[in-house]
């Protein structure tokens, strides 16, 4: 008797840490994420060193006297510019990603709402952007606004545009199709009012899901037009930049660009992770 | 009866669809011409695919029609801007099939209707106590208009819907099939209700359905709809005690009767009858649609369309050998045997 | 504070670091190896990319067209960037008129090209007969040889007996010599030029140290030694230049083994590579310059004091520390230590005083002054223009530095109203002291006229005057003196130019190999016939 109910309880205790390490392993993408943009918004008062001015001895290996992750051969505080790195990443794979829902948003639920020869010509419009590869019309758009951080943000918001453009059409597409709409129409709304008061509310969730998911593909594009010296202008620091500033060290130096690359892969990985637990929940039925 | 409240004048809806390489039109309701008279109860009846639901949304300009006039107070309703049109919607109201699809699943009950109520010009500081006397009219009570529909069952959401339709103020009414998605058991109280407020409110009402026994019960007139086209038209009672119409006579015998005889003779009866295959709409036949089930069809059939004739009996029938008034209640009785 | 070690203590072998990279097992499967195995010794070169095509008169490549043109084929001289005055190549000896204005080439004898033409006068007459007649049918479009050899100032060629080829020049001009050891003027075979006509770049044949045997555009180029190149037969049987763009991939071959000699490396790996066995980094003399250009007609880059005040705020210690890793020197001026014309008392001339700097910026009015500098994006760029923007902005001017593609950054740099400052590389194609004036300094050019608008400037007719005058002294001792001259004149009445830093391109060569001209290899420059294999 007592042994069974000694079982027992030993048995729930197995099961709740076994949740409770599934409820860590759910929570840890997030406190991922929050760590970044902590870190980021607290760059100026974490970092040890002015990333951009500071001058000490060049190319300092790891752990020396005051740089924990060494200089570069500018003689600039690696963890300095790392932590300030994140700010142009997280910047831009927000920002744009803001930027392509509410364009992409708003220009799919419009066609998807309006239907017959509107939708068809303006989907037509979004699979020519579609033909481009997205970091090919990221680098057309800073070919002719050249680089700075807003055009940047401009640059990787038109990449994504037409994955919220058809997303957005496809979910519009699907409400307008309902009779609410039907209702609302018969009871004499405006088009804007059915766009805006009746299919939007309904389309906004699964998109924010989507735009979530999109943060990384966001940070990635970012870093990559950094790479290509396309991004944040030297010497600003920027973490895509910092790797293509590493590369040729790699044999002697490999943690100046393995260590930029570690924070842009993880971060990539921890905001896909939160992007897949919200589509999970959608998926799920997270209807109101 | 008053002059008609809306005068159908031919009017169709055609649909372009994509066909091989090219597209066909496929006619949704062929030329159509009818009155809605102020006051009464129109119930349009047919199976599924017959037309009625295009013909109660086209009636509105829900659909745009493809031809014809939609008269109203001497006005063509098909030529006026859509802002114009837009201005007299909240005068035409539409009760839909589906409860579930109908009502705005993220708006709380009391937005839904509070819009409906701002939009016909009802100030603000009233809307809520209108819309809570709307909910009291369709039998719900004022706890409801805090809540999402998703909380309440498809009768209460019927009447939900019924609640923002009656919100506009309008005139006219169409419900389409407003029933059929209900469970049996309360299809009667939804039916009593639009009855019962359409008496309260001298509306007028067009009820889509495609149980003509129920609607007999109902309706002051009843126009029967088959591939696309009213094939019978005429007073409620009469119609339902002697259709002329082949295919009136059928739906009557096709209704689920409450005895196990007479739905093995239903069955065995539509199993004997012709290949019961609808016509393709995109290759439309020669002659009268329904010829291909029909058990009256003459060679005529094949060649000339029917078109709406008198059957002598205050209605009008499109057939070439309708059945004759005599006939009908013997064969009715044989089938029930 | 413990500075990164630059010399490893402990000599990491090739395979050690092969097997750090965990390439070693992959680089032997790489193609190339295959030229290999049938046991001639195969000298394997990385090129940046190749095109295929190596029409000697338009350059339809750059570094391939180079890489494979001082390979596969010779001109009348040869300069080999140890000694500053040409050699005799093709031609055994000249000599020149009395008035500068004529030269006779004397061609060596019982030499032939690779298809067995015999190489003679007519054949030397062939060739360049396609650089001035433009009727020739086997001249290219948009052929620029004759420009690089002189322009206007050619004006014409003779063939006066069998085995003597004369060139008419308008006036004198002592930097000839040097010009016709360019990759651009080599001889063609008559036969070839007969056969191919304007496709003759997709069959070469001249009369080099090898001929070509195979190339798979974007691949590779196999060449083997020719049995009758004027210094014989070279040692090493066969070379393959292989297109290994990327200097990590480089590394990964050298390492393994798969490459032996390289030009393309980072200055960054230098150290490293130096301390792995079997891996041997040649000493370069610096002939490759990086000089930032100053627009003469552009805002306060107007006034000579503030481009001399510009000129003293660089930090060329920095520059050389933190830029190039210590591999590159400090400057005189336009003229380096490895060419004529370079005195030690120029490195005043380059001297980095921010002191001075201030005031003289303080005396013309343009501390603050906001200035925007363009810079390639590419390479050692980035670093340089991080440096010198730091620099400039430390004796309180407010630099912006754009980091351009090659291509929109050449659109802006030969435009003067695109640019105020702007970085320039002036590498020795030949190693003759006129060769960093006449064609960037003087009026006219688009280096004077465009990069740094100084053609306007009163000072600028004495410099040209000074450089016409130094071309035409053929007395080396006394042309050298010339261009001594010319540097501080430039200097202190025009600074059109702050010299930055002198650098190389870092040769890295397999410990196996001897003899390896790396003072070429270091510009640009690849002569590989005197190349040996020691083991």
């Amino acid at each position: 008797m007592a042994d069974s109910a000694g079982q027992k309880i030993a048995a729930g205790g197995v099961a709740s840490l076994r949740l409770s390490a599934g409820v860590a392993l759910a929570a840890l993408p997030w406190l991922v994420a929050a760590i970044f943009v902590l870190a980021a918004l607290l760059a100026p008062w974490l970092a040890p060193h002015d990333p951009v001015a500071g001058r000490a001895a060049p190319m300092q290996q790891m752990f020396s006297d005051g740089h924990l992750l060494g200089t570069d051969a500018l003689g600039r505080d690696t963890l300095s510019r790392l932590l300030f790195g994140l700010r142009p990443m997280l910047v831009v794979s927000l920002g744009a990603v803001a930027l392509a829902l509410a364009a992409g948003g708003a220009y799919g639920l419009v066609s998807g709402t309006a239907g017959g020869r509107t939708d068809w010509a303006m989907m037509r419009a979004v699979d020519i952007l579609m033909s481009f590869p997205l970091i090919l019309a990221a680098i057309l758009v800073l070919a002719a606004l050249g680089p700075s951080l807003f055009n940047v943000t401009l640059a990787v918001a038109v990449s994504q545009l037409p994955i919220f453009a058809r997303l957005a059409r496809a979910l519009a597409a699907g409400e307008a199709a309902r009779d609410y709409v039907l209702a609302a129409r018969a009871a004499g709304f405006s088009e804007l009012h059915v766009m805006l008061r009746e299919v939007a509310p309904n389309i906004a969730r699964p998109l924010l899901v989507q735009a979530t998911s999109v943060v990384a593909l966001a940070a990635l594009t970012a870093a990559a037009l950094s790479y290509l010296g396309l991004g944040v202008r030297p010497p600003a620091p920027d973490l895509g930049y910092m790797v293509k500033e590493g590369q040729e060290l790699l044999f002697i130096a490999p943690e100046q660009a393995l260590l930029p690359g570690l924070l842009i892969a993880v971060f990539a990985l921890a905001v896909s992770f939160c992007g897949d637990q919200l589509a999970d929940v959608e998926r799920r039925g997270g209807g109101a | 009866m008053s002059a008609p409240l809306l005068t159908l004048d031919g009017l169709s809806v055609r649909y372009r669809v994509r066909h091989g390489f090219g597209h066909r039109e496929i006619a949704a309701l062929r030329p159509t011409s009818l009155d809605v008279r102020r006051g009464e109860t129109l119930a349009v009846v047919g199976e599924s695919g017959s037309g009625k639901t295009t013909l109660g949304r086209a009636m509105l300009r829900l659909v745009e029609p493809t031809e014809g006039r939609i008269l109203h107070e001497g006005t063509d309703l098909t030529t006026l801007s859509v802002r114009r049109m837009r201005r007299l919607r909240p005068r035409f109201q539409m009760v839909f099939q589906d409860p579930y699809g109908s009502l705005n699943p993220r708006h709380r009950v009391g937005t839904i209707l509070a819009d409906v109520l701002g939009h016909v010009g009802v100030p603000r500081v009233e809307r809520g106590e209108r819309a809570a006397a709307l909910l009291a009219d369709v039998g719900l009570d004022r706890d409801t208009l805090d809540r999402f529909p998703s909380a309440f069952s498809g009768g209460q959401r019927q009447r939900i819907a019924i609640a923002r339709a009656l919100a506009a103020g309008p005139e006219l009414v169409v419900a389409d099939e407003p029933i059929s998605a209900l469970d049996v058991s309360i299809q009667a109280q939804i039916v009593n209700l639009l009855v019962e407020l359409k008496r309260e409110r001298g509306l007028t009402l067009v009820f889509i359905s495609h149980d003509l026994d129920m609607v007999a019960a109902i309706a002051d007139r009843i126009a029967v709809m088959y591939f696309g086209e009213v094939v019978e038209l005429g007073d409620a009672a009469t119609l339902a005690a002697a259709p002329a119409h082949p295919y009136t006579a059928m739906l009557l015998a096709s209704q689920p009767r409450p005895d196990v005889a007479a739905a093995r003779a239903t069955i065995a009866a539509a199993a004997e009858a012709p290949a019961a295959d609808l016509p393709s709409q995109l290759d439309p036949p020669l002659g009268c649609p329904f010829r291909s089930r029909c058990p009256r069809a003459l060679e005529r059939c094949a060649a000339e369309p029917p078109v709406l004739t008198s059957t002598g009996r205050g209605g009008l029938a499109a057939c070439h050998n309708p059945v004759p008034a005599a006939e009908n209640h013997p064969k009715r009785g044989a089938v029930r045997a | 504070m413990t500075t990164r070690d630059f010399n490893p203590p402990t000599a990491i072998t090739r395979r050690r670091f092969g097997q750090l990279l965990g390439l070693s097992g992959a680089a032997l499967a790489l193609p190339w190896r295959v030229e290999a195995q049938d046991g001639v010794e195969t000298l394997v070169f990385a090129l940046p990319g190749l095109v295929g095509n190596f029409e000697p008169h338009t350059w339809v490549g750059f570094g391939d067209t180079v890489h494979v043109m001082d390979t596969a084929a010779r001109g009348l001289t040869h300069m080999n960037f140890t000694d500053p005055l040409p050699q005799p190549a093709i031609a055994e000896s000249w000599t020149i008129s009395d008035d500068g204005r004529t030269y006779d080439f004397r061609i060596r004898e019982g030499l032939t090209f690779h298809d067995g033409t015999a190489l003679d006068a007519a054949a030397v007459l062939r060739t360049f007969r396609r650089m001035i007649d433009e009727d020739d049918p086997t001249r290219p479009e948009l052929s620029f040889a004759l420009d690089n050899l002189g322009g206007d100032n050619v004006t014409g060629f003779e063939a006066p007996d069998a085995m003597t080829f004369r060139i008419n020049l308008a006036k004198p001009d002592a930097a000839i010599l040097g010009r016709l050891s360019r990759p651009d003027m080599v001889i063609v075979s008559p036969a070839a030029l007969e056969e191919y006509g304007q496709e003759i770049g997709l069959n070469f044949v001249s009369c080099g140290p090898y001929r070509i045997v195979d190339v798979t555009p974007n691949e590779r180029v196999v060449l083997e030694a020719f049995d009758n190149f004027y210094k014989g037969r070279p040692e090493v049987g066969r070379i393959v230049m292989q297109v290994i763009p990327e200097a990590v991939a480089q590394m990964t071959s050298l390492a393994s083994g798969d490459l032996t000699v390289t030009n393309l490396i980072p200055h960054s790996n230098i150290d490293r590579l130096e301390g792995m066995d079997q891996i041997r980094i040649e000493q370069s003399a610096a002939f490759i310059s990086a000089m930032l250009a100053m627009n003469c007609e552009a805002g306060v880059l107007s006034d000579i004091r503030v481009r001399q005040a510009i000129n003293k705020a660089i930090d060329r210690e920095a520059v050389v520390a933190e830029a190039f890793f210590g591999k590159a020197e400090l400057p005189g001026y336009i003229t380096p230590a490895a060419e004529q014309g370079y005195a030690p008392e120029h490195r005043r001339l380059s001297e980095y005083d921010p002191e001075g700097a201030r005031a003289l910026l303080e005396e013309a009015g343009a501390t603050g002054a906001e200035l925007s500098l363009i810079s390639e994006n590419s390479g050692f760029w980035p670093r340089l223009g991080q440096v010198v923007e730091r620099s400039l902005n430390d004796v309180g001017l407010n630099v912006t530095t754009e980091y351009l593609d090659g291509g929109t950054f050449n659109g802006r740099l030969f435009d003067k109203e695109a640019h105020e400052l702007a970085f320039l590389q002036r590498s020795a194609f030949f190693p003759d002291p006129d060769g960093r004036f006449s064609p960037l300094f003087a009026s006219g050019t688009a280096g004077a006229d465009e990069i740094t608008a100084q053609s306007g400037l009163p000072a600028q007719a004495r410099l040209d005057e000074m450089i016409a005058a130094a071309n035409a002294e053929s007395d080396p001792e006394a042309r050298g003196q010339l261009y001594v001259e010319i540097n501080t004149y430039m200097a202190e009445e025009i600074m059109p130019v702050a010299a930055v830093v002198n650098t190389f391109l870092p040769v890295a060569v397999s410990e196996t190999l001897a003899g390896v001209n790396a003072n070429a290899l270091g510009t640009y420059r690849t002569f590989l016939e005197d190349t040996t294999f020691t083991s």
